[in-house]
Order: C-alpha cells, then structure tokens, then sequence
C-alpha cells in the first residue's frame, strides 16, 4: 500500500509527465489554450492511460521483448478506438465535450511512455495506480497551462471574467508562441519548488 | 542459428496473434455501435437543419445537379412552414480543414440572405479552429448577403461579405467560408427559378 501511495504521488511530483519527463508535448502545447480544455484533455488521457496500463500489465508475460512496441501501439490505438466508438454511440453528451480530444490521445507519447516505462514491468494493481497518478499529474499540468493562458490571453478563467474591467486580452498567450512561453515559465517553477524541497530534506 | 531464426517466427506469431485480436475486437465493437452512431449523427443533422432555418416546420430532401458532391454539397433540403417554401438547407462536406473534413450545414432564406451556419462534425484543433463551433464565429454568417464571401484577419470591420477570421485558425476559417461560398454559389444558380 505504502509503494501504490508513492506511486500514485510521484505521478505528480517527481515524475510529473510534463514538468519532469517533457512527454506529450503536442497536446500540451496545442490543446492548452483554456483551463477547461486543458483539464478534459488531462481527464480523458487518465481514463485511456490507467486502462491502457492495465492491459499491458496483463499482457508482460504474453508480450516478447522484441516485438513489444508494436505490440503496444497495436494494444494502445486500437482501446483507444474502441472508447471512441462506444463513446460515440453510448455517451453522446460525454463526447461532444470530449470526443476532439480522443484522436489526440492515439498518438499520445504519455501513454506508450508509461506501457513501456512501468506498466511492461510490474503488475496490475499498482500499474492501474502509476496510470491514475501520471493521468493526473498531467491533467494538473495542463489545467496550470490552460489557466495561466487563458487569464492572461483572453481574461477569462473556465470562461468566466475574472481580469478588472480595462484589461486588454495579451492575444498572443492563446496563440501557439503563448504555449512554449507559458510551458517555459511553469517547467522552471516547477522544478526550482521541487529542487527547493529536495533541499530542505 | 536455428534457435534464433524459430525466435523470430514465434515473435512474428504472437504479434500476429495480438494484432487479429484487436482487429477482431475493432470489427465487433464497429458492428455494436454502428446503428447507435448512426441514430446520433441522424439527430445531430436535424438539430443543425433546425439551427439553420429556425422558422420551417419541415425538411424535405430534394434532388441535387450533377457534380454537385464533387464540390462537397451532400445535400439539399427544402425548408417549408405551412406548405410555403421559406429556404433551403445545405449539408456540406468541407474538405480543406485542418484536421479533416468539416460537415456543416448552411441555410439560405428566400429572401437572398444567409439564414445561419451550424457545424455538424469536425476535428479541429480544441481552443483555436474548434472555435468554429462557437456563437461568435457561427454568427458571423447570419444575414450575409448571398455573394461570395471572404476571410479577413484582423479587427472585424462590420462590413457585408467580410469574415473575421478566427485568430490562429485560419485555415479552419477559410475552409467553412469556402463552403458556405459553394452553397450560396449552388442556390444563385439553380435556385432562381423557384422563386
């Protein structure tokens, strides 16, 4: 239980999938220009990322080492596809808010990251909690982004006006250069906290 | 040697064995939501004909010119209230998207004017071209004369026949304004007589 909780943890924190290992970067940049579009992409690579990690967990004993990336790619795209079937036909209101995030999350180098990385190695349980821990981690990181842009780019937070009256929107913060400028800033905070607490340990 | 060359087979078969399971499980779960996908995408093109002739009480679909499908128009529908025609509906495929194709629907009023647009599908970028889902670029249309239109940059100027463009998605702009121009091209030709 004490290793899943440092597990879970270090999803987060020490090996935060954006601010520590610099994975999914396309999405990070691209889908990041509202905090309510950064946190449904961070929610639905959770939910694809620890049922992913699932089935490669169930699978390192079946998969060879010689041939496990494409086997991977083939587990990983076609679950992902599957989802956004049954999405698709089951859950229409889900996938009207989440749905143009699902072809995003295929080629999503997070997710074959941690298959090969972690879940490829260990067993079930704790590979579900490294999926829940990494997804959230993302998320938290992308919604940090999203937040950062779109008060500073479009003075609104979750589409709410949260900037005093004679603010002008900074329009390039939720353009693409706004997205390397905001990641930059945040990666260094993030690492100058985390290296500040290292420290004081 | 040999040892080796039976690894790469045996490799070879569990990969092969993985991907006919996924295959197998891909083609189950397409037969399984075929029909509910199919019920949905139904429902989401009534809302968008709803949406862009607000005022009809019925659609009906009419036959289309030659070639038409070529320039992306799916189809044609005749909005009627009361037995009166009052415009018609336009499915269009727009093919130049930034992520695919955009489906949309394009409604144009008897009276020349551009009824409203509404978007049915597409994979556009979420936070720059999946804003063309959104009021503020949908609006942009609505009661633009039927003429072609073009995509400005820029502050919106207020002008008929101009569309701001939306900022870091141009090619997502230019794609729906391209076939809303095709639709409104297709109902000056063909639809002079009607009236």
């Amino acid at each position: 239980m004490k290793s899943a909780i440092k597990r879970f943890k270090s999803g987060i924190l020490d090996e935060n999938p954006v601010f520590i290992q610099v994975l999914g970067m396309c999405p990070t940049l691209a889908v990041t220009t509202s905090a309510e579009n950064g946190i449904g992409m961070g929610l639905a690579t959770t939910v694809v990322l620890i049922m992913a990690n699932l089935v490669i967990s169930l699978l390192r004993n079946i998969i060879p080492s010689k041939v496990r990336i494409p086997a991977f790619i083939v587990v990983i795209a076609s679950f992902v596809t599957i989802v956004d079937f049954m999405l698709q036909g089951f859950v229409p209101a889900l996938y009207a808010s989440l749905g143009i995030f699902i072809p995003l999350i295929v080629v999503n180098c997070v997710i074959l990251g941690r298959a090969e990385g972690f879940a490829s190695k260990n067993k079930p349980f704790i590979s579900v909690v490294d999926g829940l821990g990494m997804g959230l981690g993302f998320t938290l990181a992308l919604g940090a982004i999203g937040a950062v842009r779109e008060i500073l780019g479009a003075g609104t937070l979750f589409g709410l006006s949260v900037m005093p009256a004679g603010y002008v929107p900074i329009s390039i913060m939720i353009l693409a250069p706004g997205a390397f400028l905001v990641l930059g800033v945040l990666l260094a905070a993030f690492n100058y906290v985390l290296a500040k607490a290292a420290n004081r340990n | 040697m040999a040892k080796q060359s039976d690894n790469i087979i045996k490799n070879a078969m569990i990969l092969f064995m993985i991907t006919v399971i996924a295959g197998t499980l891909l083609g189950l779960t397409y037969e399984v939501t075929k029909e509910p996908i199919r019920i949905q995408q139904e429902r989401l093109k009534n809302n968008a004909l709803k949406a862009v002739v607000f005022e009809a009480t019925e659609f009906s679909l009419i036959d289309l010119e030659e070639g038409s499908s070529e320039q992306g128009i799916v189809n044609l529908y005749e909005a009627t209230k009361d037995g009166a025609i009052i415009g018609y509906a336009f499915e269009m495929t727009a093919t130049e998207g930034y992520g695919g194709n955009i489906a949309l629907m394009v409604g144009i009023g008897m009276d020349d004017q551009i009824l409203g647009v509404d978007v049915i599908r597409h994979n556009e970028t979420p936070g720059l071209g999946a804003k063309i889902t959104e009021l503020a670029f949908k609006s942009e249309f609505e009661g633009q004369p039927v003429a072609p239109l073009t995509v400005i940059k820029g502050a919106p100027t207020g002008n008929p026949g101009d569309i701001t463009s939306i900022s870091g998605a141009t090619i997502t702009s230019v794609s729906v304004t391209n076939a809303v121009n095709v639709a409104t091209q297709y109902f000056n030709d063909n639809m002079a007589e009607v009236k």
